[in-house]
């Protein structure tokens, strides 16, 4: 390996101390001489992530001061001085469909293109904004994650959440109009999802998975099997809504069986530095409660369960939600003692609403770095990514949606790294995803309508 | 709730409105823009304005510009998933309490009900992974102990394990599983996997793995019969109704009884065969709790973080639904009481939160609010306070904004985006009470539209802080607790109860929601003629739930559906 970051570097930060089930590494021998390519010529795979927090950022202290290369980082960003490398600000943008909506729109809107549904204003007791259409992650995954054994994954480490119901309160993911993909809290949960049912090298860890072992898979099957064949006839009777509603439930029962057809094989486009973790502490739960307690422990275990994710190639695809939109995060470390969301609407301007953005900052270098110290094929597997991270307004208390607050991460595709990009005509800030989506080989061609309609990446983005 | 007043967290109704953009205009609660069914009284005064000023309606979501409601349609049925708590409960009943718990997909919660999100929700990916750990674990559980798994198999002691003994499990737990008899093709498939599975207790479990996971169990199938004489809609008897009863009164699948009952020869099909079944429902003990999660969704009662004290907020919880569980099951009194009512449940925490004589034992007891406390009935409890309250302030704005959408079913629209909603501090020096820093939502135009509906009548609770505590002085300047509702004048927040539990909507807002909770759909201007007649007959009983429920339950809106779109 040529980084100086080993896994054993990246495996400390996972609870349960020294790992137990290694899988021998793959060899750089395996790879072409530019290390880009596994020597039997398939290409290294892409992914494609969203990383959120919400609440906004003060632009104030969080653009920098001038555009263009050589980012000076102000305060607020600098916690992201490490990997400001394989970093882009973009600003000057404006989320479609304008605001209107709280924390429930801008969100949404980004990831589809598309206004909420409804979409002005809810027709109900609380708010059910959901999405009109599926957000741009699982139009991706439809096109770059179907090989993989988790075609997409959400994760979530802080899970205060608004008592609002509508699915575009809490999750950035939808496969459409309330049919949200909530985050995982449980480190455990996530690690099972991932590594138990063996879809590495080794064999599932004996300690505790919930999961039964490789020798139940094929009654496990033979279950999947029963339960499909008991759905056709149930399906037959449904109109047509419903007859949606339970295809994509029986889509996840043959995910489930397709998972398990790639037990205890290791992806040939696996990363060199692929293995299985040890499990993680069960207590390891993203909850609602003190950020203090071990949000930055979850959020580190997290962050190395979706690299180790993306190293194995077990997916391409993921959303890490730090926060949910309109966080009632606490963070008495920071003074911030009561529900931060409120904060920000009674001094957003003073200091403690700052600090807390800038923890949210350096709470996504963690993230970032434990990607960038991932080797893969002589360099690092965040090379091979492209990834947004933004929230869910551009200011907490006007929830506005002009020069919205976006980063970006990962060299896929040729995107500019160490860059302010700053629109000079508030663009439609699709283009950003959109751009990374094209980054890792999706084509999307037309997504979002009015104002969202995007059909072009956004050349700017991409290096010269 | 926070967030209440920074979200879009109401209905609008009205086209007017709409063309206008965002504010409330004219006046609040105008029939001839409601969409309210005939039978609803008009509420407030200087309504001349029909067709012209007036903007913002009470009403349902579907009414969105609606006439006169006609004749009622009924609504689709919809596939409901089984909520968070009615998966637990159904565990529960199968097997026994015990079983161990592991997350599922959220629910989702429309018009303020989960049973509404469940229509509409669609499982995750990693929803299904997680009924599939659930099953997993609840059957491996299940089976472990040696007495309870010779319970829950059934054969007569000393039979042997065999097949005969599987199927005949089968049958007798799938009819609870699917809360109907297995078909013959269902019977064969499971045996099936029983036989694949290779020894009696592995197959057992694969079968309970396997039923635990079918969507015919995770979901409710309650899609009707064909009625003959008209094609458009369908009705619900049978197990059908025998699973639309249970959940709705007892949050859980329905009992071996009540299944019989569906079985016979009637099967629910009348209002009488279905009367007796309420009957013995709601007096069973599951009702008082079934019913806990439509009260508490209907009352908000969800979100009292503010308090930062879990503990208390449970307490504050409790003794709400104490007040519920009196009015509605053990004296089975007007609803107007939730409002009025001189007593309240307190245990020993409460007592000290509200600063009473503490109750000897560890449970609630039922006390009377002393007269000096200012607290009558559910608008002077914690609970209301609080979840209306942010971290730091009590909001006369949004107290006044929860009487006019939860308990009258009004509608404020939220304010005009890019609006800087930030509560105003008063300057250093120059002492100032809430009520006086509210007079800037007056001053300015465009916020006096709407907020005048809500901070006159919020301003009745300003001696009770944002914990819900009573305080004498604010900022050390007297408080002055008067205000009028829609005209008619009160002097402190007994006055203004009395005044919401006179007014016919605050029954009309039971009905409405009760319905929408029993349906699992935001209603659609089609079946608003089924809430009016439910709120005549509401009225009619003395506002007394116990008759709301029945008169439900029978009525043609919970027992017939329109084909599922």
């Amino acid at each position: 390996m040529k980084t100086k970051i080993t896994r054993r570097t990246t495996l400390r930060g996972l609870i349960g101390g020294a790992a137990t089930a290694i899988a021998l590494p793959r060899l750089d021998a395996m790879l072409n001489g530019n290390g880009t390519a596994y020597a039997a010529g398939g290409a290294l795979p892409r992914r494609f992530g969203v990383w959120a927090w919400a609440n906004g950022a003060h632009p104030d202290t969080w653009f920098p001061a001038t555009t263009g290369a050589n980012l000076a980082l102000p305060d607020q960003l600098s916690p992201l001085e490490p990997v400001k490398d394989v970093m882009m600000v973009v600003g000057g943008m404006l989320v479609p469909h304008g605001p209107g909506r709280g924390h429930a729109g801008p969100n949404t809107q980004l990831m589809t293109g598309r206004a909420t549904t409804p979409p002005s204003i809810p027709t109900g007791g609380s708010t059910p904004y959901t999405a009109s259409s599926p957000s741009i992650d699982q139009l991706v995954a439809a096109q770059i994650g179907m090989g993989t054994a988790v075609k997409s994954l959400q994760v979530g480490v802080d899970k205060n959440q608004p008592p609002e119901g509508g699915t575009s309160f809490h999750w950035w993911s939808h496969n459409g109009p309330n049919s949200p993909n909530p985050c995982t809290y449980s480190c455990r949960d996530v690690f099972n999802q991932l590594f138990s049912a063996g879809t590495t090298a080794s064999p599932p860890p004996a300690d505790g998975g919930t999961n039964p072992a490789l020798a139940a898979a094929k009654l496990r099957k033979s279950i999947l099997d029963a339960v499909l064949d008991d759905s056709k006839d149930l399906r037959a009777i449904l109109g047509t809504s419903d007859q949606r509603r339970l295809d994509q439930h029986l889509d996840g029962i043959r995910s489930i069986e397709s998972r398990l057809s790639l037990m205890g094989q290791v992806p040939s486009t696996a990363s060199a530095n692929c293995m299985n973790p040890t499990a993680p502490d069960p207590t390891l739960v993203g909850a609602a409660e003190s950020y203090d307690i071990k949000g930055k422990l979850v959020n580190k275990t997290m962050s190395d369960l979706v690299a180790m994710a993306l190293a194995c190639d077990i997916t391409r695809v993921f959303v890490f939600q730090l926060v949910q939109p309109g966080s009632l995060i606490t963070i008495p470390s920071l003074n911030v003692t009561s529900q931060y969301h409120a904060l920000t609407h009674s001094e957003w301007t003073g200091p403690r609403c700052r600090s807390v953005v800038k923890l949210f900052m350096s709470e996504l270098s963690v993230f970032i770095q434990t990607l960038k110290g991932m080797g893969e094929a002589g360099g690092s597997l965040i090379d091979n990514c492209a990834i947004m991270a933004t929230c869910d307004c551009n200011q907490g208390p006007t929830h506005g949606v002009d020069n919205y607050p976006i980063l970006t991460f990962g060299k896929a595709g040729g995107l500019r790294t160490n860059y302010f990009y700053k629109s000079p005509t508030a663009q439609n800030a699709c283009l950003v995803p959109y751009t990374l989506a094209t980054a890792v080989g999706a084509n999307l061609g037309t997504f979002g309508d009015g104002d969202g309609t995007t059909t072009a990446p956004l050349a700017a983005l991409l290096g010269p | 709730m926070a967030m209440r007043r920074l979200t879009a967290a109401s209905m609008l109704l009205g086209a007017l409105v709409v063309a206008a953009g965002f504010g409330c205009r004219g006046q609040i609660s105008d029939p001839a823009t409601s969409s309210r069914g005939a039978g609803s009284a008009p509420s407030s005064p200087g309504i001349g304005a029909a067709g012209g000023g007036s903007g913002v309606a009470v009403g349902g979501a579907g009414g969105v510009g609606a006439a006169m409601p006609g004749v009622f349609k009924p609504g689709p049925a919809s596939l409901r998933r089984l909520t968070t708590t009615q998966y637990w409960n159904v565990i529960t009943d199968l097997f026994g309490a015990g079983a161990p718990q592991s997350p599922l997909d959220p629910d989702l919660n429309i018009g303020g009900f989960f049973s509404v999100g469940a229509s509409l929700v669609s499982t995750s990916p990693t929803g299904v992974d997680q009924y599939e750990t659930a099953a997993q674990q609840i059957g491996a559980w299940a089976l472990a102990d040696m007495a309870r798994r010779t319970a829950l198999v059934g054969c007569p002691a000393g039979a042997t394990l065999d097949q005969a003994c599987a199927q005949s499990f089968l049958t007798r737990f799938g009819e609870l599983a699917f809360r109907r008899p297995l078909a013959d093709t269902e019977v064969a498939r499971y045996m099936a996997l029983y036989q694949v599975a290779g020894d009696f207790w592995t197959g057992i479990q694969a079968m309970i793995t396997g039923l635990l996971q079918s969507p015919k169990f995770l979901y409710r199938v309650e899609l009707g019969v064909p009625v003959a004489s008209d094609p458009t809609t369908r009705q619900v008897r049978g197990t059908e109704m025998a699973s639309r009863l249970a959940f709705l009164l007892w949050g859980t699948a329905p009992d071996s009884p009540l299944l019989d009952a569906a079985l016979q020869t009637d099967q629910l099909g009348t209002p009488a065969a279905i009367s007796a079944q309420v009957t013995r429902m709601m007096a069973s003990p599951k009702a008082r709790i079934g019913m806990r999660a439509f009260f508490s969704e209907s009352l908000n009662l969800q979100d009292m973080a503010v308090l930062n004290d879990p503990t208390l907020a449970a307490d504050l919880h409790e003794e709400t639904l104490q007040l519920v569980d009196d009015i509605v099951f053990t004296r089975n009194a007007s609803w107007q009481e939730l409002f009025t009512s001189p007593t309240t449940f307190i245990n020993q925490n409460l007592a000290t939160y509200y600063g009473l004589a503490a109750p000897t034992g560890a449970g609630f007891v039922k006390v009377a609010w002393p007269a000096t406390s200012g607290r009558v009935g559910f608008l002077g409890q914690g609970a209301f306070l609080v979840a209306t309250s942010t971290p730091n302030h009590q909001s006369p704005t949004l107290r006044g904004k929860s009487v006019r959408e939860d308990f009258l079913c009004q509608n404020i629209p939220p304010p005009p985006p890019g609006v800087n909603i930030q509560f105003p501090m008063p300057q250093p020096g120059n002492p100032m009470t809430t009520r006086q820093l509210l007079e800037a939502h007056r001053m300015n135009a465009v916020c006096a539209t709407c907020h005048k509906f809500m901070d006159a009548i919020g301003v009745a609770f300003e001696h009770f802080d944002f914990q819900g505590k009573y305080r004498d002085k604010d900022n050390g300047l007297p408080i002055d607790t008067s205000g009028d509702l829609d005209g008619a004048p009160f002097a402190d927040p007994r006055g203004l109860a009395g005044l919401v539990a006179a007014r016919p909507e605050s029954g009309t807002c039971l009905v409405r929601k009760f319905y929408r909770a029993a349906v699992g759909h935001v209603e659609s201007v089609d079946e608003e003629p089924a809430i009016a007649a439910l709120d005549t007959g509401f009225g009619a009983a003395g506002y007394k739930v116990m008759s709301l429920v029945t008169d439900l339950v029978t009525s043609d809106a919970f027992r017939v559906v329109s084909a599922s779109p």
